[in-house]
């Protein structure tokens, strides 16, 4: 219709003629429209990218059960949500370390297995006739058989007995048909996600079921000559039945059945559970992720329906008089709403394709600065049902606000001077106060949330660069070095901070009252002996400067020094008394002077930093940051890292298997060179990774970087967490602080009129200022106090607190007095460690700080806009 | 004679929260095509409640009013509308002109509204006589106010409505603005036909009207 047209270049005038009005309002809608489809996009994408990687590294959706028995083939054949069954059986070990436990097992896979497990040849076939074999060369290496292709293998197998460490030696020989390549993350996959007590290794020798049974067989018949004592009597060992492995595909919309079914089948027949890789590690993160998007989004929502009603209430008296003044010209009801429509539609669109375009863009940017998924590409998806409810509930808040001032303008009478009569107006005023403290609410609120739900991630996000990780570089036998100019070569990677090659053994630490409790059995320290032309690369190392100011490299090599790192990770459970009784052992062992040092940090989640005294004088650890969040479990890192010549001293003084002062200690020597490197998991991680695997195939060695579970899960954290809380929150606050510096500079605007004749009688400016100062200052108060009471009645904040007093309770049978707890809040500040535990004070103190400040900005930035232009032009001004 | 506009028995009582006033007490009057009224009465006696009834903007407690005929008191808010904008041209006290348009956008509202273009001649002549010719561009926070009042006669005018009302429109402007726009609005109606209602306190004005309508106290005398 002609008129329509003409109604719509009235509206494209309006807004013209208002246009500071209208960008403002542009810019809030696109702007919250935008953050709240980020957060929907992110959460999308992360789950997205989670999937998939959960399908590249475990296969996919699959199921491990990894003490089976052949009975289960037959059930787990006739399961509905079966998609694909891999089956590896273990018949006995190639070789056994001391207590005939760790030794690297001969089996057989069938085919199935092979695919899930990601098994692959490095050269030859897999065996499929009788006297065939295929093996790992470090196997072949470590057995010290002959390698070539058709040759013959010849070695002992020992069968596992229902005795502990008790053998049947069966002698074999093969005709070595394969090589199978090593696998740093297939071949030895974990078996039952990051809290597993182990891995559970597929064989390093793959021979025929045929021979497999003959083997069997005939250790069987050589069992009932072997006998063993147990409480005094001799008893005559019997053979352990086989190890079955089966790994499963399953549909993935079956998982609940899956899962049920199992676990009934499991719980029957008085097994262990099987473990649900991917539900169990990577969903719980997504369901996490997912909670607090989708708290972002409606809180983004719901921030933006206020901002949009915020703009619109301070334009609904002038807006609500003009539609008035239209009305009594002869504007019908129809047109009057299709105007407001038009004014609507031509903001909110554009703003909506803005917005959407903001979101795309910020998605895609963050995810690729942040995010690490290993080897698969991040990616981004579009969540169209999403959007589109997201955009209905926007557009219907911004239509239902502008419906508003449809409303009044019909209640308007049309006579006089048109407009809302002074009651209304003062209602108005009073609704878009209230409006602006809601929002100054929201926003101490969010960011408070924001600053104390994230703070560990946040100090992660600000520390990324130095949570170096470390990779391993080695010769693929057991023997053999890692060339120089290979060492040189990864030197030159981006994003490797430092390679050194070092010499390695690994020695047996285990602590006597960790053994009396039976909580662990044995931690393994890597002792890594640096060649003094290594030392170049390790003295630039940052972090040792840094942290340990008093270090010099003079003093390391005249005074063998030695400080100690460590690459190695344990997954431990104990408190910090069993510890300390390790390290101050080992001080027996290495009095002061010798200077060992052991890097014992970050464990039970906080951040610590041991200061050791050495040669007296303070060296502290390497700092490491943990990622668990406040549980009493977590990566423990420590190792020694000497010059060679105190090694030789270390090794002689450490008599093996002895217990030497609650310390036992044991030399299992592997004593071969590899590289070491730190690297940042960062954004460069992908690309050194791929660079640094190029240059270790080319080399023919192996390295472990495939397998860097603790950077992974790591950046998987980082990721999730991050952008979530983070990037959520502080969506929110640009939103409400954009709102809010709108509204008050338009409430200003307004303001104009009175201002200036209070001012032509006589008020002064600084006055007017100070006055606005001052009913800033109450109202912020009161909203910070308000979210103040709403974060501190949120079970999460206040429950560290409980245990607190617990713990002070159980361990001293009092509580700390009030001074006692202040005194301790401020010296975990004083440490560092405030975003973790400690710190309220400061907590409380910075997110709201900002706050406040942004609100003053936007105060005296509204005052500015008050007293803008000349005092006649003011009185005249009336919207 | 020729009755354009008739109000018959018509009374406005207006809720308050002292209870209720009755603005207009049964007023009844005839309307003649193409005349000149001037309606007085002290302030509060309901001249500006009877004027608003008489061209739509409000409606009658009770009794009815007729153009040609019709009783158009009891139409949809839609249809008044339509209405006004075709027969009622309405010139305020305080201007109520749009903010957001300039002056060519708002003296032809009336007639955008409906959907019509405004004659150029016409337009041409409107403006000439009322001396808008070279503020068409300017917006209205631009004019003084007798700029602004002329251009609302202009509005009211331009849509050849048969019946012009005007609410004290020189209320505001100092007695010479006065006169010369109040001069201006009654040429511009005599010069098309238009029937002329003003309110108005200015005797001066009152006598040049070819009928003075008196009221007091809600009713007319
Ligand atoms: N919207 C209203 N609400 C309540 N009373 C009103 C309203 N409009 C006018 N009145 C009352 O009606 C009476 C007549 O008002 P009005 O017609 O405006 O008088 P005049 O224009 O002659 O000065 C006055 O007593 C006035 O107080
Ligand atoms: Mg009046």
């Amino acid at each position: 219709m002609e008129m329509n047209g003409e109604l719509f270049k009235l509206s494209v005038r309006a807004l013209k003629r208002r246009w500071r009005q209208a960008v403002l309002l542009f810019a809030v809608l696109s702007f919250s429209f935008g953050f709240a489809v980020m957060t929907i996009m992110i959460n999308g994408s992360m789950e997205a990218t989670n999937r998939a990687y959960a399908e590249a590294k475990y296969g996919r959706y699959d199921i491990l059960i990894p003490y089976g028995v052949p009975e289960d083939r037959e059930w787990l054949e006739s399961r509905e949500w079966l998609l694909k069954l891999g089956t590896t059986v273990s018949y006995g070990r190639l070789a056994l370390d001391k207590d005939g436990r760790n030794g690297p097992s001969i089996g057989t896979v069938d085919q199935g297995f092979i695919e899930l497990g990601h098994l692959e040849l490095e050269s030859g076939r897999w065996p499929e006739y009788p006297g065939e074999i295929a093996m790992e060369e470090s196997k072949l290496d470590m057995l010290k058989l002959d390698k070539t292709l058709g040759g013959t293998v010849e070695f002992t197998i020992y069968v596992p007995t229902n005795h502990r460490g008790l053998y049947v030696p069966v002698q074999r020989s093969f005709k070595l048909v394969g090589i199978i390549r090593e696998y740093a993350d297939g071949w030895n996959y974990l078996s039952g996600g990051p809290r597993a007590a182990s891995r559970t290794p597929a064989s390093g020798a793959i021979i025929t079921e045929q021979d497999a049974q003959s083997v069997y067989a005939e250790a069987g018949e050589s069992v009932g000559q072997i006998t063993y004592e147990e409480n005094g009597e001799t008893v005559t060992a019997t053979l352990s039945p086989l190890l079955y492995q089966y790994h499963i595909i399953r549909d993935k919309d079956m998982s609940r059945q899956a899962r049920d079914e199992l676990q009934g089948y499991m719980k029957k027949a008085g097994r262990l559970g099987p473990t649900f890789n991917d539900d169990s590690n990577i969903q719980s993160i997504i369901g996490r992720s997912a909670e607090a998007t989708s708290y972002y989004s409606t809180l983004i929502l719901i921030v933006t329906a206020l901002g949009v009603i915020c703009i619109y209430l301070l334009r609904v008296r002038s807006e609500a008089a003009s539609l008035a003044r239209f009305r009594s010209l002869g504007l019908t009801k129809r047109q009057l709403l299709l105007m407001v429509f038009y004014e609507t539609v031509i903001i909110a669109l554009p703003a909506f394709v803005v917005g959407v375009g903001l979101a795309a863009g910020g998605t895609a940017l963050a995810l690729e600065l942040t995010v690490y998924a290993g080897s698969v590409p991040v990616r981004v998806t579009f969540p169209w049902k999403k959007l589109m409810i997201a955009a209905l509930l926007w557009l219907v808040t911004v239509v239902a606000v502008r419906l508003a001032a449809v409303f009044v303008s019909l209640r308007t009478p049309l006579t006089g001077r048109i407009g809302a009569p002074g009651r209304r107006a003062w209602l108005i005023r009073r609704l878009n106060r209230a409006l602006i403290w809601t929002l100054t609410v929201a926003v101490c609120y969010t960011a408070l949330l924001t600053f104390s739900h994230s703070r560990i991630y946040l100090y992660d996000l600000f520390y990324t660069k130095e949570a170096a990780t470390n990779a391993t570089v080695s010769p693929k036998g057991d023997e053999g070095t890692v060339p120089a100019n290979t060492v040189d070569r990864l030197r030159l990677v981006e994003g490797v901070k430092n390679v050194w090659g070092i010499r390695y053994f690994v020695t047996d630490v285990m602590g006597k009252a960790l053994e009396e409790r039976d909580e662990y059995t044995r931690q393994t320290a890597p002792v890594y002996v640096i060649d003094d032309a290594d030392l170049e690369y390790l003295i630039p190392f940052d972090d040792l400067e840094l942290i340990c100011d008093s270090f010099s490299r003079e003093e390391f090599i005249a005074g063998d020094s030695v400080l100690a790192v460590s690459d190695s990770n344990f997954t431990l459970s104990f408190g910090n008394d069993l510890d300390f009784d390790i390290i101050n052992s080992r001080e027996l062992l290495f009095p002061v002077g010798d200077g060992v040092i052991t890097a014992r940090v970050g464990y039970g989640g906080k951040f610590g930093r041991a200061v050791y005294n050495t040669q007296g004088r303070d060296i502290y650890d390497l700092p490491y940051y943990d990622i668990n969040d406040g549980e009493f479990s977590g990566d423990h890192l420590w190792g020694i890292l000497c010059s060679e010549s105190f090694f030789e001293r270390f090794l002689s003084s450490m008599p093996e298997g002895q217990a030497l002062d609650g310390v036992w200690t044991a030399g299992e020597r592997h004593d071969y060179n590899k590289a070491v490197m730190t690297f940042y998991p960062g954004a460069t991680y992908l690309g050194a990774a791929e660079e640094i695997n190029w240059i270790v195939d080319e080399a023919g060695l192996r390295s472990n970087i495939g397998n860097l579970s603790s950077a992974e899960s790591y950046r998987r954290d980082f990721n999730q967490v991050e952008i979530q809380f983070l990037a959520g929150g502080l969506c929110v606050m640009f939103i409400i602080f954009i709102v809010i510096f709108s509204a008050m500079a338009l409430e200003a605007e307004r303001e104009r009129r009175s201002a200036g004749i209070m001012e032509a009688i006589g008020l002064s400016k600084s006055r007017r200022y100070l006055k606005r100062l001052r009913s800033t200052l109450k109202s912020f108060l009161s909203a910070a106090a308000v979210s103040m009471v709403m974060i501190i009645i949120k079970e999460d904040f206040y429950r560290p607190y409980l245990e607190w007093l617990e713990e002070d309770f159980r361990y001293n049978g009092r509580l700390r007095t009030l001074s006692e707890r202040i005194l301790d809040e401020l010296l975990s500040c004083a440490y560092g460690n405030w975003y973790q535990y400690g710190g309220t004070f400061w907590r409380f103190a910075i997110p709201l700080g900002i706050c406040f400040a942004v609100i003053l900005a936007a105060s005296v930035f509204a005052g500015g806009r008050v007293t803008r232009g000349n005092l006649t032009d003011r009185l005249r001004d009336e919207q | 004679m020729d009755i354009i506009l008739s109000a018959k028995d018509v009374t406005r009582t207006y809720k308050v929260s002292s209870g209720q006033v009755e603005a207009l007490r049964g007023v009844s009057y005839d309307f003649e095509n193409g005349l000149f009224y001037a309606v007085i009465g002290r302030s509060g006696s309901g001249k500006s409640t009877l004027l608003h009834i008489l061209s739509g903007l409000d409606r009658p407690t009770s009794g009815s009013v007729e153009v040609n005929g019709t009783d158009f008191t009891r139409y949809s808010d839609t249809k008044m509308a339509i209405f006004r904008r075709r027969h009622m041209g309405f010139v305020f006290q305080q201007y109520n002109l749009l903010d957001d348009y300039n002056v060519l956008t708002n003296i032809t509202m009336p007639l955008t509204l409906d959907g019509r273009r405004a004659d150029q001649d016409y337009l041409q002549e409107v403006t000439g006589m009322l001396g808008l010719s070279d503020k068409l561009a300017k917006y209205p926070s631009e004019l003084s106010g007798g700029e602004q009042q002329r251009c609302a006669i202009a509005r009211s005018v331009l849509a050849k409505p048969h019946i012009i009302f005007a609410d004290e429109p020189t209320g505001n402007l100092d007695k010479k603005v006065g006169e010369d726009t109040m001069g201006l609005l009654r040429d511009s109606a005599r010069r098309f036909g238009q029937t002329l209602i003003v309110v108005t306190h200015d005797l001066d004005i009152a006598r040049k009207a070819d009928q003075v309508i008196h009221i007091e106290d809600g009713k007319i005398i």
